[in-house]
């Protein structure tokens, strides 16, 4: 019966390759972005190494500061991770680390940047780097201001060459001299915790203003000693937040922060009604109503060219139902077209986004991206393709199925 | 007015090869009034599209006021059937988002004519069929009949000098059908050659003499 | 033939109605884009103001100073840094600024002119940069009339200010701003116009035009605060290595600060790919859609074709050629998009009406309409290319011989 069906639909959609080509186009086409845009969502939010504990890992990402007449929002300051994220309650470790910035080092008359991170010994266990030479820096290191680094594979290539050991090697940057300690392999850039060329200790910073200050550019990890305990710390986290001494009063009264997932975080970046407590919900919702309404257009268009091919067969349908053929039967039919149609238009937006991710990784857009499609992301865009499948044809079936077989003879499809 | 010389028509699909005329020989003088009949798929739809210069002879020659067509560009073609001929079909094939006067108009657009001439030749040639009061209606709005009557209309308000029916009355009942060959005979009278393909034997004989064909010869 | 056409499509408006839709938000996207593109575009033609060839800037990072004592020994190190990056060998001319150009950082304040009479006019946003006297030389400003800061100034009991032509312009109108009296602001010292320079476009070539205004920082004056960086005009031919040798120099003169060196050209690069990124990407999802639409659309015209198979085989048959068949098809989308694209129209004048669209001038609107009205039309015909040529390869006989 299904091969029956099947050898049909491959007819119908032969006979019109005009109306084929463009359906195939607009789905494949639709299906590229929305599958590059999970490629790359699925490649912020899903654990990927160094970041593998992500079930159990919370980070405090964001701070904002308000007071009579003034706010401000941004990145948490390190004596205010010092005062309200260590030893929370079931925390297994903590790190505190610097956001990313660009350090300049001139080896051998070149010019070159990287991206420097600075932060704690506990980082290391925190977050699972995979080390090609050495290991990290320590917390005695950091407590003791030792000039060690870590680098990844890329900058030890850029200073040393390639296919060389570089621990123990002396590594300059903004002026100041860091013994490598440990070669790591390089970390996507979309991986914005663990991100960075270079990682140094926070004691090595030039300036100490950074331990006084509860504004600035830290954030904290917190791996949690299993799933269960995360709420215990969000809580403790809160009220430590509330709880917080502000060392100059007059300027800010009241901390906003938490113990976030990456996307809760994010919420409170982007909505303005996140300032204060995350909505992810919200954020997912405005994001799912997006991918919608992107969907709308090929899904109208699709649905009108699914219309058209029922309407033009309107006297062989007539046909049918004056033979005996069941509506349901019909429906059938038309829905494995669609499917047949959808899912080939799906293989093709399936090769399109692999190449189309391959075309960003290439072009160094996103630096160190490696923008795979894993089975979850192939998976994704299966149910999406179907979903479409399902949503352009349900109205033409619906035509179908209220045709009258007299008047469809006729060639009235009403 | 129209003469085929020799003239045979094969259809050509992926697998099977159709002979629909073989070897006509056809005079018609400008005033006849023709009827050609036959059975059912022996060719008299063609011999009409032949005739009309909707479509080329396989084999033989047309020739049409006096001049044979041959290797005509699609252009003086459609010159040609725009001037000299107006056709008036079975299923009528009125468009029927538009009204009735604007239907009737369709063959001067293709002509330069002013707005204003056009309209007053529609109104004329529609009134020339008893439809005067029909102008604005649209043609789902129109019974059998009065829907063959617009085509007649639109047939001729180019002036042509033939006109070719097919099965004009075959979608009409009887009474339906007299009032038709009714206006069809006047306009016969009038000057205009008229080639009409049926297989009523009845209008048949009103006409002035008839053509039959079979398996797309002609037989007598 | 356009009446005709045109009661075609009226009386087809139900059938038509996607197509119209689809038409219309086409062009709003396809004008947000264009009025988007027209906008950078004009901007970028304007004068800049400055030149930041062989212009490298330093970048210090120092503590916030805690006491009347630290800020004035952090002046004090500021002179020393910048008489120390004069002495370099291939640094030819040295000024501090506490923004550079092509920095996102910006200072604006609210100003008016000093009336002659009665209350001062309401207040102009004006973006400020508080610069050294070397300034005007190392990125090359213009200057209009009046004259540039010079160290004499630092013995005048007001604080000498240079507008550039927009501020000049909002500020004082027709009237020469040379020498007059900024309105007093609370907290600030008494400021007067003693020069103006050509239109200054701190945030790069595709910014929009903006009032801009220098005020004097006197590297003796405890009270000021520190410039946080220094524009440097090296000698032609200068290697990014030479960097190195600056920081060095200046880490020894003031140790506990960190300095950062690059290149002005690198800086507008970043200014410009942030400017452009944006609209690259919004280019992009409008190019989808657009993609989306004229498939759409093609889609949707050849439906068309195949239903009116037998219109136009009767069309054909009473004369019409193959091109008259052509023209009928765009013609007929032709029709369709106007009635789109004049709705859309309406809707879009409303934006500078209901002056929703701020400083956007009239000149850059309507060319972006007109740049959209022109895509919609290009797009549209395009997309008819296809379905009209097969309409016109419809046979007569075949369409008219349908039961």
């Amino acid at each position: 019966m299904l091969r029956n069906y099947l050898k049909i639909a491959l007819k119908v959609l032969l006979r019109r390759k005009f109306f084929t080509a463009i359906s195939l186009f607009g789905i494949s086409l639709t299906l590229v972005v929305l599958m590059v845009t999970t490629a790359l969502f699925d490649h912020v939010f899903a654990p990927h190494p160094p970041e593998t504990r992500l079930d159990r890992t919370l980070g405090i990402y964001t701070l904002r500061l308000e007071g009579e007449g003034s706010r401000s929002s941004g990145f948490p300051g390190y004596a205010f991770l010092e005062q309200t994220a260590r030893d929370l309650p079931g925390a297994e470790r903590m790190t505190i680390y610097s956001l990313q910035q660009r350090a300049v080092s001139y080896p051998d008359r070149r010019k070159v940047l990287s991206w420097l991170k600075r932060t704690d010994g506990e980082f290391w266990n925190v977050l699972d780097f995979r080390f090609v030479e050495g290991g990290p820096f320590t917390a005695e290191d950091e407590a003791n201001g030792h000039f060690v680094a870590v680098i990844n594979e890329t900058t030890r290539e850029r200073f040393f060459g390639p296919d060389t050991q570089a621990v123990g090697r002396p590594i300059e940057l903004d002026g100041q001299r860091y013994r490598v300690v440990g070669v790591v392999e390089d970390v996507p850039f979309l991986r914005f915790s663990a991100f960075a060329d270079v990682w140094v200790p926070i004691s090595t910073k030039a300036s100490t203003a950074y331990r006084h200050e509860i504004r600035g550019g830290f954030q904290a990890l917190i791996l949690a000693d299993s799933e269960e305990a995360k709420p215990l710390i969000r809580e403790e986290l809160q009220s430590r937040v509330a709880d917080f001494q502000f060392p100059d009063p007059d300027e800010f009264q009241v901390a906003y922060t938490g113990a976030d997932t990456l996307f809760e975080a994010l919420s409170r970046m982007l909505l303005p009604e996140a300032a204060h407590q995350a909505q992810p919900g919200r954020l997912l919702t405005i994001l799912l109503t997006m991918a919608v309404l992107f969907m709308v257009l090929p899904a109208v268009n699709l649905t009108n060219l699914n219309l058209s091919r029922i309407l033009e067969r309107t006297s062989e349908i007539g046909v049918r139902k004056a033979f005996g053929g069941s509506t349901r039967e019909l429906v059938g039919q038309f829905l494995v077209e669609n499917v047949v149609l959808t899912l080939l238009g799906g293989a093709i937006g399936l090769a399109l986004s692999a190449l189309a991710l391959g075309a960003i990784e290439e072009s160094g857009l996103i630096p160190y991206a490696e923008l795979t499609l894993n089975p979850r992301i192939f998976l994704w865009g299966l149910a999406m393709a179907l979903f479409f499948a399902v949503l352009s044809g349900v109205y033409p079936a619906w035509r179908m199925a209220r045709m009258s077989p007299v008047r469809a003879l006729r060639g009235r499809s009403t | 007015m129209i003469r085929l010389e020799n003239v045979s028509k094969v259809y050509r699909t992926d697998r099977v090869e159709t002979l629909a005329l073989d070897n006509v020989n056809l005079e018609i003088e400008p005033g006849d009034f023709v009827a050609v009949m036959g059975p059912s798929g022996c060719g008299k739809s063609t011999l009409l599209n032949l005739m009309g210069l909707l479509d080329e002879p396989s084999e033989g020659k047309v020739a049409l006021d006096g001049r044979a067509i041959e290797r005509y560009q699609d252009r003086h073609l459609a010159r040609l059937r725009n001037e000299k001929i107006g056709f008036i079909f079975q299923q009528f094939h009125l468009v029927s988002d538009l009204s009735v006067v604007d239907n009737v108009e369709i063959p001067l657009l293709y002509r330069r004519t002013s707005n204003r001439e056009r309209r007053r030749r529609a109104l004329a040639a529609l009134d020339r069929v008893g439809l005067s009061s029909r102008v604005h209606h649209f043609p789902t709005q129109l019974s059998g009949g009065q829907q063959q009557r617009v085509a007649i209309a639109r047939a001729i308000v180019g002036g042509p000098k033939v006109l070719l029916a097919d099965e004009p009355t075959g979608n009409l009942d009887s009474q339906m059908g007299d009032e038709v060959m009714e206006i069809l005979e006047e306009l016969n009278e009038d000057g205009a050659t008229v080639v009409m393909v049926t297989h009523d034997g009845r209008l048949a004989q009103r006409t002035h003499r008839t053509v039959r064909l079979f398996d797309g010869r002609q037989v007598h | 033939m356009i009446r005709h056409l045109l009661k075609l499509a009226w009386n087809r408006k139900r059938a038509n109605a996607l197509i119209l839709v689809e038409i219309f938000f086409s062009f709003l996207v396809v004008f947000a884009v264009a009025l988007q593109a027209v906008y950078l575009w004009t901007n970028l033609r304007r004068p800049l103001g400055f030149d930041v060839e062989d212009a490298w800037t330093v970048t210090m990072e120092m503590d916030r100073p805690a006491d009347e004592d630290a800020t004035r020994r952090q002046i004090e190190t500021f002179a020393r840094v910048l008489r120390e990056a004069e002495r370099l060998d291939r640094v030819e001319r040295v000024a501090g600024a506490m923004v550079v150009p092509y920095s996102d950082e910006s200072r604006t304040e609210g100003l008016s002119k000093e009336p002659e009479t009665g209350t001062a006019p309401p207040p102009v946003s004006v973006e400020i940069d508080e610069v050294t006297d070397g300034f005007a030389d190392v990125v090359d400003l213009d200057l209009v009339s009046g004259r540039w800061f010079e160290p004499a100034d630092a013995a005048l009991a007001w604080m000498p200010v240079v507008l550039d032509l927009e501020a000049a312009r909002v500020l004082f109108g027709d009237e020469d701003p040379v020498g007059r009296w900024l309105a007093q602001e609370p907290d600030r010292p008494r400021r007067r116009v003693v020069g103006v320079v050509s239109d200054f476009r701190q945030h790069g070539e595709l910014s929009g035009p903006q009032p801009y205004m220098f005020e004097r920082v006197s590297v003796t004056e405890p009270s000021h605060r520190t410039p946080r960086n220094l524009v440097l005009k090296m000698a032609p031919g200068t290697t990014a290595d030479y960097e190195e040798a600056i920081l060095a120099r200046l880490r020894g003169v003031a140790p506990e600060w960190t300095f950062g060196v690059k290149a002005l050209d690198v800086v507008r690069g970043t200014n410009l790919r942030l400017r452009v990124i944006p609209l690259g990407a919004v280019a992009l999802i409008a190019a989808f859609l657009l993609a989306m639409v004229a498939l759409g659309l093609t889609g949707v015209l050849w439906q068309n074709v195949v239903q009116r198979t037998r219109e136009i085989g009767l069309r054909r048959a009473n004369g019409a050629t193959r091109t008259a068949i052509h023209r009928q098809v765009v013609g007929e989308l032709m029709m369709m998009t106007t009635s789109a694209v004049a709705l859309g129209t309406l809707l879009v004048v409303q934006l500078p009406i209901l002056e929703l669209l701020g400083s956007l001038s009239p000149e850059v609107f309507s060319a972006g309409l007109v740049a959209a009205l022109t895509l919609i039309y290009a797009l549209t015909a395009v997309c008819a290319l296809y379905p009209s040529w097969m309409a016109g390869r419809v046979q007569p006989a075949e369409a008219l011989r349908w039961e």
